[in-house]
């Protein structure tokens, strides 16, 4: 078991060096010149020179490498062009707005996904089974901005129940979660519904109804148990997703957060806080399937880890 | 003497096991552990043993399906071994397989015609019109209506499946076929149908078989010469007569007494193996079979048995005749 | 009886089970309704994106006067205008038929690169497994741990606003899920003796691999690809939202729900419009893919 954990973190570092070379493509090699950019487009050809020498702009693309590596491993994301900060400054002030976030639309995903994917297992091919499932798929296909804004509207403006965006108390989230709960919640009822219909044809389930366990013993203890085990799995996947969905719903509620900061980023060609951004949610989408990786060996107990 | 067709030498075929952070490899299944022996033209060789003692693997190594760990396989001569992709690819055509699962062994995306016509297309074998009328040719050879062509697989039962099958494996002419249990999974009617067929085809078109087999009724029944294997090992090799009328390895005897007798009158004494198959990742010392020997001496699990002639053209690894 | 006549007769039997298996294959999509739907969405936008200039009423990119009140506000939907205009004049109803265009293509050639990458590296991966596929899994991960919309965001803003780069970062970004699906399939079908068999019979590599395993694995294939193309245009439109990807004064419905926006009080059209016909195309996507999956589903064969 250890040996097939140590085998993921090293899976997971070969993926951090595949995530740094494609960042290190992106910020450094693709763009227009980030000396031009950093000058300003009146500066003289010697400055723009003088700045490319500044940032190593100048040396072979090895060198720069392993300098960005370098900056990387201490934590150093370089500067950002517009607010003139380090980038980890920018991005330490909104983690913790964003963690919240999205940790509440997670919250809300689930809430509103599994209950509904027990209760379409269980009335499979039953006309409530198709309504639910029909909802639920109107849910994946709404734009999550839209769906917000016509929340906003109707349950912030018409009937203010809830603020109009902004950060603050739980009453700023509940919107924002919720959004995202209607967005992303079918894929988790989709899943655990076909992942509890594999698991009630088991033997060992109608053995448990043949002794007479009740059905809510039957679901919870039996199948429920087993039938979740994909589902966590999904939700390793489910972080890349959220962390995307996240900048939607930052700039459809104002939140100021990551998302936001990337947002203002891009439209400003700010490429150190972009890639800065993408970075750090890359390397959260790599540590959470980690820990799925490593969960699972402790929730399924048929799991190979040779 | 005429020249051996096939001519297999000390023929290894190892599975490495991996295991750890760096899956470094920690042992070996040995599929297949030194085997050695040949094919005469025109002739049946039957190859029998228990699932899992490294036939089917053999059967697939010499047609480098499977690429061997070692050893030599020479067909008309030429070792197949090391052959590059292009001189393979030719080879191919005088090498060809019947499977033993007539459900997987045909893609269900493919019609009859299809399936016939591909290998002729691979090798550039005939002209369109040419190829047409040899796959009604084929169909009609091994019993099926030419008028099949435009079928899928799925429309045929088992039977049909595996005449399909050898039809594939006819298309491209080949000398020496291998079969791979090909009536394993026939019902008993339908098996003796495809023995039949077998035994038709080979007369007609000069064919060489290695017939792979569990059952040895079957062998029997096809079979000019018998090799026997056990764990990846030859135990005895001799032609199928005296195999059956005079066994000499204590595991073709235990083999023989498990084949149930048309004769109820007839007494014969039932000898029950003890224990398991080893793993073959982890085979004992000495003789494989020594762990469940019934006439196992001391010898027998520190030395290796000789591969040696016990009777003229019998031959059997086995201290009992040393 | 004569082998010929047997399998004659057995023939005879089996002409009426390949006729039954086309009912079979009917009778399974009338158990899963859902799929008309879908297919039926997914056929009228492609008739609206294919007939645009027939179906909208006036050019999408005119800014008519009497689209706007005196004071300067869209006027509400009305005959000249079905679904009313926007804040500068233009007829929303005809955008909508215009912007079908866009969410349609991105759906589809961006689907197309995503296949085209994701399935060739998957059947490479699965099909020679070892060192190869270690590499090319470990490129997946790579691929995949980038959050789609916000490296979709950050790549079209490095190569520029346009359409044409929407699609390339959508395609060179969705390849991942793909790749892996498809290598699974590859592993699980290149066990199969027919593959062994072609082998045997000399075939070529690349022979195998598209011709013996593709045709195998295409069901789950198409069921893939019809549900990327839900979710591409569903980046799409949040990438116009976001103000990159199509630039006005072309239509997407992304962009216009983002103009949309601001005047949602007092023309809610210009949002609520755009926001079901994007609904509605990626709901006809979702439908189907999760119909055929149904039908493909051995579980739910029907026989």
């Amino acid at each position: 078991m250890l040996s097939y954990i140590v085998r993921r973190l090293g899976g997971a570092l070969v993926v951090l060096f595949g995530i740094s070379v494609v960042t290190f493509i992106l910020a450094y090699a693709v763009p227009s010149d980030p000396a031009r950019m950093i000058a300003g487009p009146k500066a003289s050809m010697a400055t723009v020179l003088a700045i490319r020498h500044q940032l190593g702009l100048d040396r072979p693309l090895y060198v720069q490498y392993g300098a960005y590596i370098w900056r990387l491993l201490h934590l150093n994301l370089g500067m950002s062009y517009v607010y003139n900060l380090p980038v980890t400054t920018l991005i330490g002030q909104r983690f913790l707005p964003t963690a919240t976030l999205a940790l509440s639309a997670w919250i809300a995903e689930l809430v509103i996904g599994i209950p509904l994917g027990i209760y379409t297992a269980r009335r499979a091919r039953k006309l409530s089974d198709y309504i639910v499932s029909i909802l639920a798929l109107i849910g994946i296909s709404l734009l999550i901005p839209w769906l917000g804004i016509v929340l906003l509207y109707w349950l912030g403006f018409k009937i203010p129940i809830f603020p109009l965006g902004g950060a603050g108390g739980i009453s700023h989230l509940i919107l924002p979660a919720l959004t995202y709960g209607i967005t992303g919640a079918a894929a988790y009822t989709r899943l655990l519904k076909s992942s509890m219909l594999e698991v009630l044809k088991q033997d060992y389930v109608r053995t448990a109804r043949a002794k007479g366990a009740t059905e809510s013993r039957v679901i919870n203890r039996h199948v429920l148990r087993n039938a979740l085990i994909p589902v966590i799995t999904y939700g390793g996947i489910d972080i890349g997703y959220l962390l995307g969905g996240v900048v939607l719903l930052e700039v459809t509620f104002n939140w100021n957060g990551l998302g936001i900061l990337a947002y203002n980023a891009i439209s400003e060609s700010d490429i150190p806080v972009i890639m800065g951004t993408v970075l750090l949610t890359a390397l959260l989408v790599v540590l959470f399937n980690l820990l799925v990786d490593i969960v699972y060996v402790f929730v399924d107990p048929r799991i190979r880890y040779g | 003497m005429t020249e051996a067709l096939l001519d297999v030498q000390d023929l290894k075929k190892y599975f490495p096991i991996r295991r750890g952070v760096l899956q470094r490899v920690v042992g070996q299944v040995r599929a297949v552990d030194g085997i050695t022996f040949s094919v005469m033209p025109g002739e049946t060789l039957g190859v029998v043993g228990e699932s899992g003692c490294g036939k089917s693997t053999m059967a697939r190594t010499i047609l480098r399906l499977l690429e061997p760990t070692s050893g030599k396989v020479e067909f008309e001569g030429k070792n197949v071994v090391g052959l590059s992709k292009n001189e393979m690819r030719a080879m191919r055509r005088e090498m060809q397989i019947v499977f033993q699962d007539p459900y997987a062994s045909l893609n269900p995306r493919y019609t009859i015609g299809k399936t016939l016509l591909e290998p002729m297309e691979i090798h550039h074998l005939h002209t369109a019109s040419a190829r047409k009328q040899r796959v009604a040719d084929l169909l009609d050879r091994v019993g099926l209506d030419p008028d099949y062509t435009n079928r899928f697989a799925h429309e045929f039962s088992g039977g049909q499946r595996q005449r399909i099958g050898i039809a594939r494996a006819l298309t491209v002419n080949p000398k020496l076929l291998i079969l791979d249990e090909p009536v394993a999974a026939l019902d008993v009617s339908v098996q003796s149908q495809v023995l039949n067929l077998l035994k038709d085809l080979q007369d007609d078109l000069d064919l060489t078989y290695i017939f792979v087999a569990h059952d040895l009724s079957v062998v029997r029944y096809i079979s000019d010469r018998v090799l026997v294997l056990y764990l990846g090992h030859m135990a005895e090799l001799a032609d199928a007569d005296e195999v059956f009328a005079d066994p000499l390895h204590p595991y073709t005897r235990a083999l023989l007494s498990a084949v149930p007798v048309t004769d109820p009158d007839q007494k014969r004494e039932r000898i029950i193996l003890k224990g398991d198959l080893p793993s073959p990742a982890n085979p004992p010392a000495g003789c494989p079979f020594h762990t469940r020997c019934p006439a196992a001496m001391e010898i027998c699990s520190k030395q290796v048995p000789a591969w040696q002639e016990a009777k003229p053209g019998h031959l059997v690894a086995c201290h009992l005749y040393q | 009886m004569s082998v010929q006549n047997a399998s004659a007769a057995i023939g005879g039997a089996s002409k009426s089970q390949k006729k039954s298996r086309g009912a079979l294959f009917w009778k399974s999509v009338r158990k899963f309704p859902m799929v008309y739907v879908g297919g039926l969405i997914v056929f009228l936008l492609v008739i609206c994106a294919v007939f645009a200039p027939v179906l909208a009423l006036h050019n999408p990119i005119t800014q008519y006067q009497n689209g706007l009140h005196m004071d300067g506000t869209p006027v509400g939907p009305s005959k000249f205008f079905p679904f009313g205009a926007d804040d500068v004049g233009r007829d929303v109803y005809s955008r909508l038929i215009y912007g079908s265009r866009v969410s349609l293509i991105v759906g589809f050639v961006a689907t197309a690169i995503s296949l085209l990458i994701g399935t060739t590296l998957g059947l490479i991966s699965g099909y020679f497994g070892g060192f190869i596929d270690t590499v090319i899994m470990r490129i997946t991960d790579t691929i995949l741990a980038f959050p789609f919309l916000l490296f979709a965001l950050a790549l079209v803003t490095i190569l520029g606003s346009s359409l044409t780069n929407v699609l390339i970062a959508i395609g060179i970004l969705g390849w991942g899920v793909m790749a892996r699906v498809v290598r699974g399939q590859v592993l699980s079908v290149k066990e199969f003796e027919y593959v062994q068999a072609a082998r045997a019979l000399g075939a070529s590599t690349p022979r195998i691999l598209f011709r013996v395993i593709l045709p195998n694995i295409l069901g789950p294939i198409i069921v893939l690809a019809t549900l990327a193309v839900s979710q591409n245009i569903l980046v799409e439109a949040g990438l116009s939202f976001l103000g990159v990807g199509v630039q006005p004064p072309t239509p997407s419905w992304g962009n216009m729900i983002y103009a949309g926006v601001q005047d949602y009080q007092f023309a809610p059209w210009l949002m609520v419009y755009p926001g079901v016909a994007l609904l509605l195309a990626v709901l006809g996507f979702n439908l189907l893919g999760d119909g055929l999956r149904d039908i493909l589903d051995p579980r739910n064969a029907t026989h």
